[in-house]
């Protein structure tokens, strides 16, 4: 069982990474180094396909292409230019589609629960995808650690949280998000991963 | 209990063992202590209620914001704030939806495709400061400080950016002034030291009672104004005037007139709308003047328009009056009417001799009354300097100045702002513009104030240019030198090399947008931009943006502390706080000043002291109180004597409640009352405002009439109607400086003033004509016949600029200039929901056409049948220049024919982050296209908006 956590603690390092930051040359030749799964049943096998191919066809040109993945990133989640892919939870559950809304201060109340807060408190909208990914990464660490002191009842705790956060929360707006950067975007490592994040949240 | 979501484990497998994704750190998260975690939970769910001010206009009214888990809930207006009382308008109260516009610019950018092309990567802030360091440590080594221009278009909380560049060298600091009305404010700075006449009708004030009381008075006394180019109900940001101008109609039965060739909303409740042709304002006041002369009568209370003890308070009238007389026997070559006839004003206007003679008439014997000129008649002339200068002694003469329910200059009794926090280097000890520098001037080494290397002060063609000059900035990025002819650097020329520009949108309004763009983008033989570096500071992703080579996201309005005080009648300022946290990564005015500062300093530029910036202003509140340190600064005077208890004429320092308390040192040396500093402090306890007592009559005792020469704050401290004169071996009056730069240059004289005729700058009264007008002046009457149409301007106040961002307002019509013409469009669109969870609900919504408000080009019904035109018709707009704008005609009988409007910056958007605004950008005109960029006033050097001729064809 917790073979099974420790393993998917992988898959969610590597969405908040690419979530939260442009790609790093590190992660980038990390990820080369990966064979793409053979049958490509599901969304996140194929998503994966996408990713690391991309990665394939752009490795003799590594810096260039860092720095379109860079201005893609700036282009799909930040601006100048009113981003197609806006990166927060409120923006698509809150019938005002602004940032800081209700459904936010809703967000920052289940990071409190697990006794965690943004690091900017009050500038950095809580709900960016980012850092809820960062949030169930964190909450399936802190399950494994639980497991392993041999503590199943806050394991279990700590597990639910980690349910309900999903269940309750991110499966309701990654879908929509998902489905602007596969309508804007033409690079394929985006593309890739918006799929990956849509088959791990919203398991078919 | 499951325990995994899904079979993700043969992708773990796949992914383990790569060092990048084994256990690593929280980069976003972080764990709060027991006591961190209580404190948050307990705070959530709390109301606080702030007071700042406002910013999404430049009216800045005071606001309360309601704060909860850190974020703004609701806006309301602060009822403590008289200049707004209470009051928010639609757009104050959309604040959240810039504040938290998921559009709003979040991070430093850098550029990485052309300039105009749109292409940014994000950045930390260190890049970002660090490219911007490297490059004025660049350019400063390779031309000099001065070659840095700081423009920080928008007024408000710009201070830190100033006190900056100052410090790094160049004088060149300028803010939008000089491309808003200068030729407007010009009268009132020339004859009172002054900026802005409004009518006396901010209510409520606090006004000192014979008891010794504080009453709050709330009664209109004014009972006529004339609003001549001035449309307080839908283009001006002075929040009491609209409501004032209806007060003081219902309450005191007040009339008003408006002098204008358009039907706005503000002549469609007046008493009487008079339609002139436009550029004749300064035509219609000189003949009111001359009327009034010719016609006064002291002996018939029916004809007794001149109160002559202003005699008492001014100086010069009878060389004004003599100058002004010596015009009446002299015949226009336009119309061979002598000039400032009745009859002549009537020509050249275009209306009847009775409606010039009715408003002289009534104006001279109602009393108190107001005559205002606005931002749209005086102030866009090439000449509006005429009709500023006589429009200050109409109200002079009839004894309207500062009398109660008559016109006030609110610029010289509002408190003091600016200051040591703008100016001072704290380590020198002195300004940082008084520096004394040395530049190389034909092989010379020759020394001088920081000041006089000035582009406009010292510069060859503006030197009266106190606001700066701006409206020729592209043709300096293009190559030219800055050439300086006047004080100690004669002789120095220098390049502009780079433009910071913060919270403004000069692409757009800076003049010709063409003109901006072309300049913008000008490359050298090598590729390389011709300027160097363009920094853009903002909250929003304006035009001019595109062309940045850095982008620093700014702090919004809710996110710093600074001063608002916008034409109050006497002291009053109020606090903008910082009510929640600076949102994604902008950071506000005073830690962008301390970054690059320290950054410069770190390359090695000593010009820049540790003790004048990162030492010294820790925080924001220091900052803000050295911005008023002193404050309200301004004299004991006025009826009734704002405090009694104290000696007339005295400087009043400190807050108000240690004023009225006797908390003060009295300085009879100094002639100060000093109370207590104001700070951000002290207003966050007193509910964000400070307000003094109001008062009249400032420039004579409260006890005698006789004028006590405190005030205003001209040479004379009298009105000046002459500005080049000597007292003793003194040369005086507002002019006199620049003629003495003149004579010392050995009568070298200026562009603007070659321009005219003039070899130097007036001693008392002076009339030139306007360009691109052929009705009055002759030179373009050969364009008349192509070119039929005379192009006006206005402005939405509801709809303009930045805040197209919010459809809701621009949704509403306004006037012929703002209409429902939209082609058919889809966007998403956020809607009140005032019985909704959220106060929005955004929505993707289809417009059919005609339902969307969009800028239009409103002309006379009558000249679009004449050309086949209907209401709805796309047509192009072209000048005698060869450029033109697109746009759909708005036709009807609410203009006066021959004459066309169109809103400034209310079309051809083409910042992307303009939302709805820019699906229109193909079929809404952009006025600026078609301004003459050479046509800059010849004083100040303010862009003639008003002033061309234009035909309109279909497209």
């Amino acid at each position: 069982m917790i073979e099974e956590l420790r393993e998917e603690l992988y898959l969610y390092n590597l969405l908040r990474q690419i979530f939260l930051k442009e790609p790093t040359d590190k992660l980038i030749k990390d990820l080369s180094m990966i064979d793409p799964p053979e049958d490509a049943d599901d969304e996140i096998d194929r998503g994966l396909k996408i990713l690391l191919e991309s990665i394939r066809k752009n490795e003799h040109r590594l810096d260039e292409w860092l720095e379109e993945l860079a201005l893609e990133y700036a282009r799909l989640f930040i601006g100048p230019k009113n981003p197609p892919a806006v990166p927060y939870a409120s923006f698509y559950l809150s019938e005002s589609r602004s940032l800081m809304t209700d459904e936010t201060i809703d967000v920052r109340k289940r990071y409190l629960e697990a006794g965690m807060a943004v690091k900017e408190l009050y500038s950095i909208p809580d709900d960016h995808i980012g850092i809820e990914l960062e949030f169930i990464y964190y909450l399936t660490q802190r399950a494994i650690e639980y497991f392993e002191d041999g503590n199943r009842e806050e394991a279990s705790r700590i597990f639910e949280m980690r349910e309900n956060f999903f269940n309750n929360h991110m499966m309701k707006w990654i879908s929509p998000f998902v489905e602007k950067i596969l309508e804007s975007s033409s690079e394929d490592f985006y593309k890739g991963i918006a799929l990956i994040l849509r088959g791990v949240i919203n398991p078919l | 209990m499951e325990i995994t979501r899904r079979s993700l484990l043969k992708y773990a497998g796949v992914l383990a063992g790569l060092a990048a994704l084994e256990k690593t750190g929280l980069m976003s998260l972080r764990h709060l202590s027991p006591s961190e975690a209580e404190a948050v939970e307990k705070a959530m769910g709390q109301y606080e209620i702030k007071y700042s001010a406002c910013c999404m206009c430049p009216s800045e009214c005071g606001l309360e914001f309601w704060v909860k888990d850190g974020k703004v809930h609701k806006i309301y207006g602060n009822p403590n704030v008289p200049y707004n009382d209470g009051i928010v308008c639609a757009k104050g109260a959309s604040g959240m939806q810039l504040i938290y516009s998921p559009d709003r610019l979040k991070y430093p950018m850098i550029r990485t495709g052309e300039r105009g092309s749109g292409k940014f990567k994000r950045v930390s802030w260190e890049e970002a400061i660090d490219y911007i360091g490297k490059k004025l440590i660049d350019i400063k080594k390779k031309y000099g400080p001065e070659s840095v221009i700081m423009d920080t278009g928008d007024v408000t909380d710009r201070d830190q950016y100033w006190r900056l560049f100052y410090a790094y060298g160049t004088p060149n600091c300028v803010e939008h002034g000089s491309i808003c009305d200068t030729p407007r404010r010009h009268g009132p700075k020339l004859m009172v030291g002054g900026k802005r006449w409004e009518p006396d009708l901010m209510r409520p004030v606090y006004v000192r009672q014979p008891d010794g009381s504080l009453k709050k008075d709330m009664s209109y006394k004014t009972k006529l104004i004339i609003y001549c180019g001035w449309n307080p109900f839908v283009a001006t940001r002075i929040m009491y005037e609209n409501r004032g101008t209806v007060g003081a109609k219902v309450e005191n039965g007040c009339r008003y007139f408006v002098i204008d060739p358009s039907y706005s909303n503000t002549a469609a409740l007046a008493d009487k709308w008079i339609a002139p042709r436009p550029g004749t304002d300064n035509d219609i006041f000189a003949a009111m003047l001359r009327y009034i002369l010719e016609n006064d009568d002291q002996n018939n209370p029916d004809k007794k328009y001149i109160d002559w003890n202003f005699k008492k308070y001014s100086k010069g009238w009878d060389d004004f009056e003599k100058a002004f007389k010596s015009w009446w026997h002299k015949k226009d070559p336009i119309n061979n009417l002598e000039y400032f006839s009745v009859k002549w004003a009537a020509d050249r206007a275009g209306i009847k001799e009775e409606e010039i003679v009715e408003l002289a008439h009534t104006f001279g014997i109602t009393k108190p009354a107001a005559l205002v000129w606005g931002m749209q008649s005086p102030g866009h002339h090439y000449n509006g300097y005429c009709g500023s200068i006589l429009g200050v002694a109409l109200n002079v003469i009839t004894g309207n100045f500062d009398a109660p329910g008559g016109i006030i200059d609110t610029e010289i009794m509002k408190w003091s702002k600016g200051g040591k926090g703008r100016l001072f280097s704290w380590v020198e000890n002195k300004n940082f513009n008084d520096r004394i520098v040395k530049r190389t001037i034909n092989g010379k080494e020759v020394e001088g104030k920081q000041s006089e290397l000035h582009k406009d002060h010292y510069g060859s063609k503006y030197p009266a240019a106190w606001d700066d000059v701006v409206g020729d900035y592209p043709e300096f990025f293009e190559g030219k030198e800055v050439e300086i002819r006047y004080g100690a650097f004669r002789g120095h020329k220098y390049p502009i090399k780079a433009y910071i520009l913060r919270t403004g949108n000069t692409v757009v309004s800076g003049s010709a947008t063409w003109r901006w763009r072309e300049a913008m983008t000008a490359k050298d033989a090598k590729g390389n931009y011709k300027l160097e570096l363009i920094v853009f500071i903002d909250t929003l992703y304006l035009e001019s943006a595109l062309y940045a080579d850095v982008i620093l996201p700014e702090a919004s309005y809710a996110e710093r502390v600074s001063w608002s005080d916008i034409y109050p009648p006497m002291p009053l300022g109020y606090l903008r706080d910082a009510v929640i946290k600076p949102l994604h990564e902008s950071k506000n005015p005073t830690e962008i000043m301390n970054l690059i500062a320290k950054k410069l300093y770190d390359l090695g530029d000593r010009d820049i002291k540790p003790g004048d910036f990162w030492e010294r202003y820790k925080d924001e509140d220091t900052f803000a109180t050295d911005l008023i340190l002193g404050t309200p600064g301004k004299p004991n005077i006025g009826t009734p004597l704002p405090y009694p208890q104290y000696p007339e004429g005295y400087i009043l320092r400190g807050t108000p409640d240690s004023l009225e308390k006797g908390n003060v040192k009295i300085d009879h040396e100094k002639k100060e009352v000093v109370g207590e500093q104001v700070t951000p402090a002290w207003m966050r306890k007193n509910k964000g405002v400070a307000i003094w007592p109001m008062s009249w009559y400032r420039y004579k005792w409260t006890t005698k009439e006789e004028p006590h020469k405190i005030w205003p704050p001209t040479d004379s401290k009298l009105i000046e109607f002459v500005w080049d004169y000597t007292d003793g071996d003194k040369r005086k009056g507002r002019y006199s400086k620049y003629n003495v730069l003149i004579e010392k240059a050995g009568g070298e004289v200026p562009k603007g003033l070659k321009e005219i005729g003039f070899d130097k700058f007036p001693s008392t009264f002076y009339w030139f004509e306007t360009k691109w007008n052929p009705y009055t002046n002759p030179e373009y009457k050969k364009y008349a016949k192509d070119y039929p149409f005379q192009l006006i301007t206005g402005r939405i106040h509801h709809a303009m600029t930045g805040t197209q961002m919010i459809p809701w307002l621009g949704e509403i019509k306004a006037e012929g200039l703002w209409q429902p013409m939209n082609d058919e469009f889809e966007a998403e669109i956020p809607e009140a929901m005032p019985m909704g969870k959220d106060p929005m609900k955004t929505m993707k919504v289809r417009f059919k056409a005609n339902t969307f408000s969009v800028g239009t080009i409103w002309m006379n019904s009558d000249d679009a049948k004449r050309l086949g035109i209907k209401t709805g018709d796309l047509v192009i707009v072209e000048n005698p220049l060869g450029k033109s704008t697109k746009g759909k005609v708005f036709a009807s009988g609410g203009i006066r024919p021959g004459v066309v409007k169109i809103a400034f910056g209310s079309g051809g958007r083409f910042s992307p982050g303009l939302g709805v605004a820019y699906k229109s950008k193909d079929y809404t005109p952009d006025c600026n296209n078609l301004v003459d960029p050479e046509a800059l006033s010849p004083i100040m050097g303010q862009c003639a908006y008003a002033d061309m001729m234009i035909r309109v064809k279909k497209a």
